[in-house]
């Protein structure tokens, strides 16, 4: 009767069971299942944490930031399935620029290969649409160009460390 | 039921705390890397929920337990994890074993003082017994003596 409430877990055991019962057909879960989830939980924290600071860029001024988890989801294959939630932020020069490329790339296209004429028009409706988004993004890029600037050096950073081992 | 979305995010004091308790000290964890952490650890959970419930409907089972849930983890290639999870596991019921004997143990400790004031009282009422038997011995003799 020394401890009132078990510190083996710190997670709220509530709201585990919450987001477990929110996956459908969950109909059911035993008390020892969640205990475990919930454990799980913990410890998948410190390890995604501890993994993306390990193979990080900030080691040197000691902090962790959102794009060393962005590189975690996409480079260890057991957080990929974090890739979605956790996506590569791009700028949006950098987008435009691989636009402009896809683009130069479609056209190319349309000139060799009369085959695949069917799939071009395809291509090239996407790429209308993929353009209307461009330009919104680039009033986007002018209003926050300032804040931008110093984040850019990061982006060309991302390589650094990532094959050592788990 | 969830109702709201941000009733699946877990509580960010206490993410925190893991996350710090991960990290050598003095490791400043930005904002928007927390907040992401946080919303990692709700899709792990969903995660290894789905996982665990396909294992127990293999089973044909309805109830998650504790062999889904290990055997998710291990799917899910976080092997790393299962044996802390054990040792949490064993620890966790050796903690409520330890509840149930402490609640037994009171239960059986008022019980013992239950039947101890009953011991008093029957006592009591043999001495009054006594008592009026020897009143009675004595009416008996006054009779005599007449």
């Amino acid at each position: 009767m020394a401890v009132p409430e078990s510190r083996l877990v710190s997670l709220p055991l509530a709201r585990i069971r919450l987001i477990m019962r929110s996956s459908p057909d969950v109909s059911s879960i035993n008390p020892d299942a969640l205990i475990i989830t919930a454990k799980a939980t913990e410890l998948f924290v410190k390890y995604l944490a501890s993994y993306s600071y390990k193979h990080g860029t900030g080691k040197e001024t000691n902090t962790l930031t959102y794009d060393d988890l962005s590189n975690t989801a996409e480079e260890s294959e057991t957080f990929q399935f974090l890739s979605d939630i956790l996506p590569k932020k791009i700028l949006a020069s950098d987008y435009l620029k691989m636009l402009e490329k896809e683009e130069e790339g479609v056209h190319d296209d349309d000139e060799d290969d009369d085959e695949e004429k069917e799939e071009d028009d395809d291509e090239e409706e996407e790429e209308e649409e993929e353009e209307e988004e461009a330009e919104e993004e680039e009033d986007d890029e002018e209003e926050s160009n300032d804040s931008d600037d110093g984040e850019d050096e990061d982006y060309k950073q991302d390589d650094d460390d990532d094959d050592d081992e788990l | 039921m969830a109702e709201r979305p941000e009733d699946l995010n877990l509580p960010n004091a206490v993410i925190t705390r893991i996350i710090k308790e991960a990290l050598p000290e003095g490791v400043n964890v930005s904002k928007e890397a927390r907040s992401a952490i946080s919303r990692a650890a709700s899709v792990f959970v969903l995660y290894a929920t789905s996982c665990a419930n396909n294992f127990a409907m293999k089973g044909k089972r309805k109830t998650l337990n504790v062999t889904d849930v290990m055997a998710a983890v291990e799917e899910m290639e976080f092997q790393r994890f299962l044996t802390p999870l054990k040792e949490a596991l064993e620890a966790y019921r050796r903690e409520q074993k330890g509840k149930k004997e402490a609640t037994e143990l009171k239960k059986k400790d008022n019980k013992d003082k239950k039947a101890e004031g009953d011991d008093q009282d029957r006592s009591r009422e043999e001495e009054d017994e006594e008592e009026k038997m020897e009143d009675d011995e004595v009416v008996e003799e006054e009779e005599v003596e007449n």
